[in-house]
């Protein structure tokens, strides 16, 4: 096993421990989920049921927000609600494993002294919140897809089951072309209990069949992080010498150019592509990360998470 | 179009260098596995026709300013006259870089790019052959030869006399030798000829510059006329022929005037041509042109005529003078001097005259002495070009005309003859003429001194050369003695008009021929048309008349010649293939009038006789005026033309009648005592005279003895102006002789006059047109200098023309700019630089803040 990670601070809970016994991406999860995330914090990611139960008496300690108001205005008495399954939170990460997300690009923030790839930063992103999900106690389910859907994994919370999911990232390669409408539409039929759904990708593909089928989630009443992973290069096209592009996607298509003659146009197109989805997240209410491969994932992580947590408090 | 350093051509190869960077730069395309290629695509399909076109702009610049650097620094050169022009060669070079650059840029498929350049690498090496080969036409052109005959033919025509800018182009064209003889290697061997209407050599023998060319070049005068290019040139070779040096060069200087250059008479070029081709080397000639005047003001006597073609003493004439204003000005009113010898003078207005217009005034003059008179005509006002505004006419004179009138009728009663009418016509009593208003122009006598006699009184041994005019006049036939001596004085230069009626025999007048079979008579007379009572008698059709003495008449006033009834004529076959002139018709289309040349005579056919028995003609007014122009237009006095056209020499022939005959015998054989005409040898007697020109100057005249005729040659007298022949004295009684002024020396002016006129087209500075230009090109080794400096270059051996070098290092500057220029443009337009980037943080954010904001979360983690 190579070194952890030096570059971030992060990593230092990891050393001493037994690492033959996890794989590499759970180690990074872990250390990253552990060390940075959680702390004494609580997670941002909050279970609840509808479900009500009982109501018992309040003892200390136990959360204001959970005393019914009702009762006390009646009796006179602390209660607080008892709902009948307390469950937790049933989340569900998609990761995207197609071509596209297999660029890496020079200017990606390096990981053991390589650049990573988008995949490679997809597969932290969803590795870290599986980690931080199911030490949370909820359940965590992984779809991967590129043109399809290649594997599902229902959510569970055991550590067994993290153990399956991290395995799974970390088996996993970049595939066809993408395809996320209509895998979107399937993944939105699979689930049925609503819950979280992470989507992390580069979200390429068609902005409009991509906008109606987050629509379907949301019309689920799913709660939707939008994780959407792009490269540096990708939003800046910085080449300028004479290149040849060759699709990840698909082998035989490939463009020679001067990239410097399609750069100002093909910028207004990212540009375009951008605003379409932010604009959509926007009306829907979803929560759009957009997260740049150049800052590293789990400064872009604790970011997000810090920001959902202010929002919510 | 030449390369001054050709080698540096190769540069051309260099047009490659931006093709190579460009094809290059894709070969080495760096390979990037790429995600977002949706964007890429897109973009693409929007740009690619666009970024092809400024890719192409970039390209077609850059290679051209390659080409064009290179081709300035060949040093490319445009002699004068080159077969090809760099109009051709540099826009061909610069073609071969934008089809390298077409190809570089467009041509995909490797077939398509081997066709391009295949393309341009040939039409490069295409090109720079031609340039090489012109190079080496160029050098063979104008090999420095030193040592060369050079032969300077200065243009000498009146036009040359015109003013421009205070001076004449011939001083000009003097000024250009003079320069040309500055320049001229020391060992040239120069031959200076002037060349109006004839081609004078000024120099007898060819010289060297440092001879005394002062002297010769500073009395030097345009001796006037028309130029003839032709003529000029094959006197030049002629000269060309006696010089030492293999390499001839003949420089003519002139203000280019069409007149002269044969443009439409190709065959005189190709006289030209072979005359050069005998030469030991073919001369090159060097043409320079003057300017001509472009608006000039000029007024010009165009022509001067007589009414008549014969006039007698006391007899008034009207003379025509046709005034022409030839300039681009109009001319204001001013005098006209007429000068009669060198006595009387008349003075007329000439009103004001609109340029390209012409005027004709009259002026009834007549002549108190028989003999050649000289009238000059003289225009007083003021122009640009002096030679064209005087122009004299020679005026034979004669006191009498003896006319034979014979009667075929037979009749003794006067008025029953045939004569009868024509006879009163011609030599009406004095007392039956209403004489001029003018007493000084009423005549003291009959001009026409007319002699009838009846046909068959005729003796077998009559001189018809005491007569100017034989009138046969209803002859039925004529012995054939008689008939053959009549022949033979029209055949000498006699006049014969025949006026058959109803006497006449066809069969005498249709074998009536000369010696060589020609007949007499210019038709044939085939049957007598005689009008009925009550049918319409034929008239003539005055809209036929093309006999001169007919058109004069119509012309003059109102006649009557139309109204004329005629009852009865002979229907006349005019003979056929041309010789015969048809000068009037009837009504219903048959000839009344035919006339013939017959040797140096004129016979005129009437299909009516002059009596009153064939028409009433005789008793309509205009049969007296009819009568007088006809006979005139036969008559042998004005064989003699004395007002001629410009030529090299000029002849005249004089009939040699017995009297004559024997006086040449006895000067010849002092001792033959029986000599006649007869046995006189061709060149056995010739005599030489001398002639003194118009402008003093002095030309011979030859009379030589030539089949039955004194010929008169005199060479050397083409210039205008009115030129005097000496006569020997046996012929002093038998030509014009120039009237003396009264008081005058005996001797002086004393000859035979002959006026030689100036072309007017002459007075009208009509430049050469293209015929001209390409007919002197084609034939002869031709080069037109357009200045000095490329005369004297041409003739020393340097390549006159001019380089481009400048142009091309213009250009370049200019291709550097728009280089600079679309490449700024392209990159504008492509937002190259623009730091506007794609913002993708959450809610706006900045990327920074957002880092910043996880820093400080982590801080706290820590903590």
């Amino acid at each position: 096993m190579a070194q952890p990670a030096a570059n971030s601070g992060s990593f230092r809970f990891l050393r001493g421990e037994s690492l033959g016994r996890l794989s590499r991406l759970e180690l990074i999860a872990r250390g990253v989920v552990e060390g940075v995330i959680t702390g004494r914090h609580q997670s941002p990611f909050k279970g609840s049921s509808a479900e009500f139960a009982e109501h018992r008496q309040y003892v200390a300690g136990d959360d204001l927000r959970d005393l019914d108001w009702r009762v006390y205005g009646k009796s006179d008495r602390y209660y607080i609600k008892q709902y009948e399954e307390e469950t937790n939170l049933r989340a569900t990460i998609l990761l995207d494993a197609s071509g596209s997300m297999a660029y890496a690009g020079d200017r990606s923030a390096p990981l053991d002294g390589q650049a990573q790839s988008k995949f490679d930063y997809a597969r932290h992103l969803a590795a870290s919140m599986t980690y931080l999900l199911i030490n949370q106690q909820d359940a965590v389910g992984l779809v991967t897809f590129d043109s399809k859907v290649r594997t599902y994994l229902p959510p569970r919370s055991n550590a067994r089951h993290m153990r399956t999911l991290i395995q799974s990232m970390d088996d996993l390669s970049t595939g066809e072309e993408t395809e996320l409408a209509s895998v979107f539409d399937e993944i939105a039929e699979r689930i049925h209990r609503r819950g979280l759904v992470i989507i992390i990708s580069d979200l390429f593909g068609d902005v409009e069949s991509l906008v109606r089928s987050l629509h379907h989630f949301r019309h689920r009443r799913h709660e939707v992080v939008l994780l959407h992973v792009m490269a540096d290069e990708e939003l800046t096209f910085p080449f300028d010498k004479w290149s040849d592009f060759r699709d990840l996607e698909l082998e035989s298509r490939h463009v020679e150019l001067d990239p410097a003659t399609v750069r100002a146009e093909y910028l207004d197109r990212v540009r375009a592509h951008l605003k379409r989805i932010e604009m959509a997240c926007g009306q829907m209410k979803l929560d759009y990360v957009p997260m740049n491969t150049r800052v590293p994932f789990d400064v872009a992580l604790s970011g997000y998470l810090a920001t959902r947590r202010n929002q919510q408090r | 179009m030449t390369f001054l350093n050709d080698l540096l051509l190769l540069g051309l190869i260099g047009i490659s260098i931006p093709i190579l960077i460009h094809l290059f730069n894709r070969r080495r395309a760096k390979v990037i596995e790429w995600g977002a290629m949706q964007f890429l695509l897109g973009s693409i399909v929007n740009r690619r026709r666009r970024v092809l076109i400024e890719e192409l702009i970039l390209m077609v610049l850059r290679c051209l300013l390659v080409a064009v650097v290179v081709l300035m620094l060949a040093r490319p050169f445009a002699p004068v006259g080159a077969a090809i022009g760099w109009g051709l060669l540099i826009p061909g070079l610069l073609l071969v870089a934008m089809l390298a650059a077409v190809g570089a840029i467009v041509a995909r498929r490797l077939w398509a790019r081997v066709a391009v350049y295949s393309a341009a690498i040939l039409l490069a090496i295409g090109l720079v052959a031609l340039s090489s080969s012109q190079s080496s036409w160029h050098s063979g052109l104008w090999s420095d030869d030193a040592a060369q005959d050079l032969v300077v033919i200065l243009d000498g025509s009146s036009s040359m006399n015109a003013k421009l800018e205070d001076r004449t182009n011939f001083a000009r064209a003097v000024n250009e030798f003079r320069e040309l003889l500055a320049e001229l290697p020391p060992d040239a061997h120069v031959s200076l000829l002037v060349a109006g209407s004839t081609t004078r050599v000024v120099t007898p023998v060819p010289l060297d510059v440092r001879s005394d060319w002062t002297a010769i070049l500073d009395p030097l005068t345009a001796p006037g006329g028309s130029f003839d290019a032709v003529e000029a040139l094959a006197t030049a070779a002629t000269v060309l022929q006696q010089g030492d040096y293999p390499s001839k060069r003949i420089v003519l200087i002139s203000d280019g005037q069409h007149l002269g250059w044969h443009g439409d008479d190709p065959r005189r070029w190709e006289f030209l041509k072979s005359r050069f081709e005998s030469l030991p080397t073919k001369p090159k000639v060097i043409a320079r042109f003057l300017p001509l005047p472009e608006s000039p003001r000029n007024a010009a006597v165009a022509e001067l005529s007589l009414s008549r073609r014969l006039v007698a003493v006391g007899q008034p004439t009207t003379l025509r003078i046709r005034i022409e204003n030839s300039g681009s000005a109009t001319l204001a009113s001013s005098g006209l001097q007429v000068q009669f010898d060198a006595g009387d003078a008349a003075s007329l207005e000439v009103p004001e005259l609109p340029a390209g217009q012409s005027t004709q005034l009259e002026l009834v003059c007549q002549f108190d002495q028989p003999g050649a008179h000289v009238v000059q005509v003289k225009w007083l006002g003021v122009d640009d070009l002096g030679d064209d505004d005087s122009r004299s006419l020679v005026v034979p004179v004669v006191d009498r005309l003896p006319v034979l009138l014979v009667d075929g009728s037979g009749a003794s009663r006067f008025l029953e003859q045939a004569t009868a009418f024509v006879e009163i016509a011609l030599a009406p009593a004095i007392d039956d003429v209403d004489g001029p208003s003018d007493p000084s122009l009423a005549l003291e006598r009959p001009f026409v001194e007319v002699t009838s006699i009846a046909a068959a009184d005729l003796p077998p041994e009559i001189d018809f050369d005491d007569y100017e005019v034989v009138m046969l006049c209803d002859v039925p036939r004529l012995g054939s003695s008689i008939a053959n001596r009549l022949r033979d004085y029209v055949v000498h230069g006699g006049g014969l008009i025949v006026a058959p009626g109803a006497r006449a025999d066809p069969s005498f007048y249709s074998e009536w021929s000369s010696q060589d079979g020609i007949p007499v008579l210019p038709g044939k007379l085939l049957e007598r048309v005689i009008v009925g009572e009550g049918e319409t008698p034929s008239r003539p059709a005055v809209e036929s008349f093309a006999h001169a003495a007919l058109t004069r008449l119509a012309s003059a006033g109102p006649h009557d010649l139309g109204r004329v009834d005629v009852r009865a004529h002979w229907r006349i076959e005019p003979r056929e293939g041309g010789e015969a002139l048809v000068g009037a018709r009837f009504d219903l289309g048959d000839a009344w009038l035919v006339e013939q040349t017959l040797g140096r005579g004129k016979v005129l056919l009437l299909a009516t006789a002059l009596d009153d028995q064939d028409s009433l003609l005789p008793s309509n007014v205009s049969f007296l005026p009819l009568v007088h122009e006809l006979t005139y237009s036969v008559s042998a006095a004005s064989t003699i033309e004395l007002n001629r056209d410009p030529a090299s020499i000029l002849t005249f022939e004089l009939p040699v009648d017995p009297q004559i005959a024997s006086a040449i015998a006895g000067d010849t054989a002092e001792n033959e005592t029986d000599s006649t005409a007869s046995t006189i040898d061709a060149g056995d007697w010739t005599r030489v005279t001398p002639v003194t020109l118009a402008d003093g100057g002095r030309a011979n005249a030859r009379w030589e003895l030539r089949d039955g005729f004194v010929v008169v040659s005199i060479a050397g007298v083409a210039q205008p102006g009115v030129h005097s022949v000496e006569v020997p004295a046996l012929f002093e009684s038998h030509v014009p002789m120039r009237v003396q002024e009264r008081g005058a020396d005996e001797d002086s002016g004393r000859g035979l006059p002959v006026a030689v006129r100036l072309d007017p087209r002459e007075s009208h500075f009509e430049p050469r047109d293209q015929a001209d230009e390409s007919v002197a090109a084609s034939h002869v080794d031709w080069f037109q200098a357009d200045d000095t400096d490329q005369l004297i270059a041409a003739i020393v051996g340097d390549i006159p023309g001019r380089e481009l070098w400048k142009v091309l290092a213009v250009l370049a500057v200019a291709l550097i700019l728009a280089e600079t220029f679309a490449t700024r443009w392209i990159a504008r337009r492509r937002k190259l630089g623009a730091t506007e980037e794609v913002s993708f943080v959450s809610e706006g954010e900045r990327l920074s803040t957002f880092k910043d904001r996880a820093q400080e979360f982590l801080q706290t983690v820590r903590r």
